[in-house]
């Protein structure tokens, strides 16, 4: 009696492990995305000179920008079903990620930092050397670098797509067909890349009403133009970002990233060679790029959000790269002439200057030291008040950009 | 199958160094402390298994050096129901001669050296997924062969201690493969043969004991 009590013990023990212990088979996730089709296009956006194609032009544009969100965050993309483009650029994060370097499908570490995404449909060259300088084909670079998402041929990916049940009516809707091809997938991608409007931070806010005509922070300056909805010290910030402090000579432009088509040696290091030690080829880009060991010149819209900064990820906050500029610029022969002391010549303007602008590193230009600004504790304040004012909140949180799969 | 030129070419090094181990002295262990200290350290990219370890058949005057190295890692990741296995093998044998420049005999504390080595190594870097749909291999093997020049600082810290690191600059014949495919139909295979030419810079700090 005794001994069968204790097998039927045993047995519902066993019964009950294997339960607790077995799981249900898990396929890849799914994405669940809402019943209609949401806009993808931003109504302020062209307060900003972002502008959509028409209803005309572009039919398809929601769907089309849907289906690419799909992409976006599909791990599938990658060769491993590893990694996501989501997985680098982080929405919380301004889609930056916060490490200095990333890892791909196969855990090996990036070159470089990866870029957030500020109004990319607004901006004229890609990646830190501006290899690319068309968003519908660099879309699909990363998915075919061997360190990040691993696929040798697109062609493989097209094949894997069309055995995904749920890519079927999404390329239905958007191209009227539900075959994958490459040149869809690039033009879904880029589509919801376009969508990705970011420009309603507070300095948006408070700059837009007076933004009707062109981008015009001189504006400001003399006073034409009132800063409504920024405290003192963010107005003191944006003044200084545009004057003294100099940062707007690269950073100008409405997005805060030089009208997106410009490239500088901003002098990190002693020595000019390529900052991160890598073979990458850094020339090319929308002009040329202004030599071999210039980066683009990123957006600092929601900059706050992605830390850490440069092309290296060197600089773990905003007070490390304002060191940089008030004191750490290196003296270095191919340093950007913006970053020059000019305060120490006569030369004023004429073909001279020119010649130091369009060919740095010439022995004129040599001559002159790094511009040192040396903040004042203040002034650091007043900076740092003013890029945290570039933070679009709503971006970050719209659900139109966030992840439609069930797992992140 | 090893060519039977390279066999006789290496059944000559290993008698040559056999024979200099006998007539000369003192003999030296070597390992390069760099893994142990940055595992010391807590970095977080430190490999499961990072290990280089040599052998000298002469510590303080002209001879021959032999040296191998590991560096294994692996790890599986569950990548919400997919499950991913990344693993990475690096192997390098390098066996060559080193001559002391300057005069043996000095008692100095620190001193040149320069080398010839022959030298094989392997990279290899792979990773398998699956889940109930799905399955992928993901494999770059790269295998290097050739001969390297070598120029060393090596410094004795106490009798019977010494401290070495050497630059090298590698002439190799490199050979690449690409194996890549799934099982939605997606492959790849490609093979890259070639010369390649590699400055080495001193990044192995080997502690070399006198045995």
């Amino acid at each position: 009696m005794m001994q069968n009590r204790l097998f039927i013990l045993f047995a519902t023990t066993l019964v009950l492990l294997v339960a607790c212990t077995s799981e249900a088979p898990v396929g890849p996730p799914q994405p669940v995305l809402p019943e209609v089709t949401p806009s993808y296009r931003t109504a302020t956006a062209a307060v900003f000179g972002i502008s959509f194609p028409s209803e005309f032009d572009a039919p398809y544009f929601d769907e089309r920008a849907q289906l690419g969100r799909v992409l976006f965050h599909d791990r599938m993309l990658s060769q491993n079903g590893a990694v996501s483009c989501n997985s680098c650029h982080l929405q919380s994060h301004g889609f930056a990620e916060p490490k200095a370097l990333s890892t791909g499908l196969r855990r090996e570490l990036t070159e470089r930092n990866a870029s957030h995404l500020a109004n990319p449909g607004s901006q004229f060259a890609y990646f830190w050397d501006g290899r690319a300088n068309d968003l519908t084909t660099q879309v699909t670079m990363p998915i075919e670098n061997h360190v990040e998402m691993g696929f040798r041929s697109l062609d493989d990916l097209v094949l894997r797509l069309d055995q995904l049940d749920y890519y079927a009516p999404l390329f239905e809707a958007a191209f009227g067909d539900a075959e994958p091809r490459v040149d869809r997938i690039q033009e879904a991608l880029s589509t919801f890349l376009r969508s990705m409007v970011t420009c309603n931070s507070k300095v948006d806010q408070a700059v837009a009403p007076a933004m009707q005509e062109f981008w015009n922070p001189w504006g400001v300056m003399d006073g034409s133009i009132t800063l409504d909805g920024l405290n003192a010290l963010e107005r003191e910030g944006f003044e200084l970002f545009h004057g003294e402090a100099q940062c707007a000579n690269c950073h100008g432009g409405p997005h805060f990233n030089g009208w997106g088509m410009d490239f500088a040696d901003i002098g990190l290091d002693a020595e000019p060679v390529n900052s991160s030690g890598t073979t990458v080829n850094t020339g090319g880009g929308f002009f040329g790029g202004w030599g071999p060991t210039a980066m683009k010149v990123p957006s600092l819209r929601n900059v706050a959000l992605t830390a850490p900064y440069m092309h290296d990820g060197r600089f773990a906050t905003l007070d490390d790269v304002l060191d940089h500029y008030s004191h750490g610029i290196q003296d270095v022969p191919t340093l950007d002439p913006r970053l020059r002391d000019w305060g120490q010549t006569t030369i004023t303007g004429g073909p001279d200057l020119i010649d130091q602008i369009f060919f740095p590193g010439t022995e004129f230009n040599g001559d002159l030291p790094p511009v040192r600004l040396n903040f004042t504790p203040q002034e650091r304040l007043a900076l740092k008040a003013f890029l945290n004012s570039l933070t679009d909140h709503t971006f970050v949180q719209d659900a139109r950009f966030s992840n439609p799969f069930t797992t992140p | 199958m090893m060519h039977p030129k390279t066999v006789a070419v290496l059944i000559l090094i290993l008698l040559s160094a056999i024979s200099d181990s006998v007539a000369q002295s003192p003999h030296g262990a070597w390992v390069d402390i760099v893994p142990m200290t940055r595992r010391l350290f807590g970095a977080n990219d430190v490999s499961d298994i990072a290990l280089a370890v040599g052998w000298s058949s002469n510590t303080t005057a002209n001879g021959w050096r032999a040296m191998v190295g590991l560096d294994l890692s692996e790890e599986t990741q569950d990548s919400f129901g997919t499950t991913i296995t990344n693993r990475n093998r690096q192997t390098h044998i390098r066996v060559g001669r080193r001559w002391r420049m300057g005069d043996p005999a000095a008692e100095r504390t620190c001193w040149l050296n320069l080398g010839l080595d022959g030298l094989h190594s392997s990279d290899h870097i792979g990773s398998e997924s699956s889940n109930i749909d799905f399955s992928s291999t993901n494999e770059t093997t790269e295998t290097r062969a050739g001969l390297s020049g070598v120029m060393g600082i090596q410094c004795r810290l106490s009798k019977g201690f010494h401290l070495v690191t050497e630059a090298r600059l590698d002439a190799v014949y490199t050979r690449e493969q690409v194996r890549v495919f799934d099982s939605f139909g997606g492959n790849f295979n490609q093979d890259n043969d070639g010369w390649n030419a590699v400055l080495n810079p001193p990044l192995q700090l080997m502690l070399v004991l006198e045995l």
